[in-house]
Order: structure tokens, then sequence, then C-alpha cells
């Protein structure tokens, strides 16, 4: 009845050590491995007709491949393109992880802040190693707006450093503050139900909760599905930004 | 007046078929603008995922802002000993930051905002205050 006893990592299976590090297998580390073949499984198979009038399966894999490439194109321009790969494994990867995550008694890989910080530093090395790598030294840019009068540029430059340090902090916080605090209210409710049903006359009021929890999950599902469309969008955004820093 | 409905048949019909081509056109319109009544709850399915989606960022940026900052005023605190100025000052600083993002997430076109509107959205952002955007 703990509703924060479904976030523990737990060893399973025998324990590996390789050179000091403990690599042995844990519940996230089993979930993010069948999040990745689910994904796969959903991308091959459905693609695999290659039919042109596409079956259920080809047509859902098709739609968020559209869709991401759409997104990509129309934020970044042609040249951020060559992200796509990137910025739709990112966006699988979240979505189904949140959606697995739904599931009663599974485990949500997206609710661990290192999971989704990692994510985040993906994005942002990858912004500051292409950035400098296409811009050089331009891409300071970045920080100082043009058109800026010298004196305010003091005040402005430390700022503009502050929130592009607060980027991959803000991308990975709201991904995984948005999971977490879904399942716990979702355990919370549940845990109402258990109260009132062992609670004599109360017992009436125990379909209330359920209704909620009920009405929950619908928000839940909103927000998984959303929260890997902001992660994405957000992806696109920042790597514009290495694309044209500072105009 | 009573039977003057009643003696005056052929007129009668007339009127009959006036209406119902009267009530069959109401029926159209009817249907017509549920339609739309329909199409329009679907952009407002949209609009809440995208607004939400804002208000999350929105949310989210504040909150990074003000953490990085006092995190860097603390670090500085402790690595030159300025008890408690370095916090003040960075944790002001990265308000601010928080702000000022959130301040640009807002003065954007909703198109660049959001990603993946199309460019009617862009055609009607009416000229941005943002000018590096």
């Amino acid at each position: 009845m703990d509703p924060i006893k479904q976030f523990t990592v737990s060893k399973i299976g025998p324990s590996i050590s390789f050179f000091g590090h403990d690599l042995s297998l844990t519940n996230s580390s089993l979930f993010m491995i069948i999040v990745t073949a689910l994904v796969l499984l959903v991308m091959l198979y459905g693609t695999r007709g290659k039919a042109l009038v596409p079956g259920r399966l080809q047509a859902g894999a098709e739609m968020l491949y559209e869709f991401i490439a759409d997104t990509v194109r129309s934020t970044t321009g042609k040249e951020g393109m060559r992200f796509l790969p990137l910025v739709f494994s990112l966006f699988m990867f979240v979505l189904f992880a949140n959606l697995i995550g739904l599931i009663p008694g599974t485990f949500t890989v997206t609710s661990q802040i290192a999971v989704t910080f990692a994510f985040a530093m993906i994005v942002m090395t990858t912004v500051v190693i292409f950035g400098f790598m296409k811009h050089g030294l331009h891409f300071l840019d970045l920080f100082s707006p043009s058109g800026v009068p010298g004196v305010l540029k003091l005040i402005i430059v430390p700022i503009e450093v502050i929130s592009f340090i607060a980027r991959p902090i803000s991308l990975s916080v709201r991904l995984f503050a948005n999971m977490l605090a879904g399942h716990i209210a979702l355990k919370v409710f549940a845990g109402f139900i258990v109260t009132l049903t062992g609670a004599g006359v109360w017992a009436i009021l125990s379909p209330l909760p359920l209704i909620m929890i009920v009405a929950l999950m619908a928000l839940e599902l909103l927000v998984a599905c959303l929260q890997a469309f902001v992660f994405a969008v957000l992806t696109c955004i920042y790597l514009n930004d290495a694309l044209h820093p500072g105009h | 007046m009573g039977n003057g409905i009643q003696d005056g048949d052929p007129r009668d019909a007339e009127l009959k078929a006036r209406l119902d081509t009267l009530s069959k056109a109401i029926s159209a319109g009817k249907s017509e603008k549920e339609a739309e009544e329909q199409a329009a709850s679907r952009r407002d399915d949209a609009s809440v995922g995208r607004s939400m989606g804002m208000g999350f960022r929105v949310a989210s940026e504040l909150f990074a802002g003000i953490l990085v900052g006092g995190f860097i005023g603390w670090w500085i605190d402790r690595w030159f000993g300025t008890e408690p100025a370095g916090l003040i000052i960075m944790l002001m600083i990265g308000a601010v930051s928080g702000f000022w993002s959130v301040y640009k997430l807002a003065a954007k076109p909703a198109s660049v905002a959001t990603g993946a509107q199309g460019q009617d959205e862009k055609a009607t952002g009416n000229g941005s205050p943002d000018k590096r955007g």
C-alpha cells in the first residue's frame, strides 16, 4: 500500500559484476529491454508488408513516423532532418515506456530521473557538439542576442547562460515528475478503495475512488502521449538552436 | 378563420409541400451545424493537449531556472566562502532566467512554441516582440 514502492529498482536474476561495476539485470533494465523490443516489433512488423493500402499496424507505424518527421521538418527545417533518427528513437522510447508503465504491475522506466536526465543529456551533448562543429565559436552567439546594447549584455548573458544550463534539467524533470506524480496519484486512490472496503459502513463510499481512478487513468493516458510529444518537440527546438544560433 | 383551411384543398397540398421542403432545409442545416460543432470540439481537444503541453513547459522552465541558479550559487559559496551572498544573488538571477525563458516561450508565435502546427498560425503570428525567435 506504499505508493512509492512501485518505483523501487530491484535486482532480478544472477548478479553480474563487470570490472567492479554492478551490471546485474534489474526490473528497470528489464522494462527498458521490453520497451525497446516492443518499439522494434511494432516498427519492423508494421512496415514488413510495405502494402500500398496499409493495414492497421502499418498505418499506425506510418502515422507515428510522419508525425515526428513533420514536427522535425517544421521546427528545424530541411537541415534538421539529419536528426530525425535521434528524435524519433527518443520519442518512440519515451512514448512506449510511458504507455507500458500504465499497465498495472509494470515498471515505469521514465519515472526514474536517472533515465530522463540521461536522455536530456544526450540531447544537450548533441546540441553543444554539433553547434561547435558547425559554427565554431559563433555558437556562443546563442548567449548574446544581436541588437542588445553593451550594458544590457552584462545582464542578459548570465541569464541566457543559466537558462541554457536549465534546459536539460527542465527537460528531464518535466517528464520524470509527470510520470511520478501520475503513478503516485493512481496508487493513492487505489489505496483509498482498499481502506474504504474494510471500513464497515463506509464501504458504500468505496466506488467513489474507483470512479476517480478511471478518470485519472484517462488523464494519465493523455499525459503519457503528451509528454512524449513535448519531449520530441523540445528536442527539435534545442537542435534548432544548434543549427541556427543567435539570430 | 376556423374553416378556412378545410375549403381550400389545393392550397392545403401546396402548403404541405412547402412545409416539407422547409423542414428538410432545417434538418439539413441542423446536421451541417452538428458536424461543425463536432469539428470544433475536436479542435478543442487538440488545443487542450497543446495548452497542457505549454503549461507543463512553463512550470518546468520556471522551476529549473530557480533550481540551477540556486545550485550554482550554493557552489560559489562553497568555493569562495561567501556564505549567503552567492546563493541569494544566483537564486535571483536563476529566477529571472526562469521568467525570461517563460517570456520567450509566450512571446513566440504558437507555431514555433509547439512545433507541429501548420503554416496558418505562422502567418497570423502577430509580430512577436521577441526579435531573436
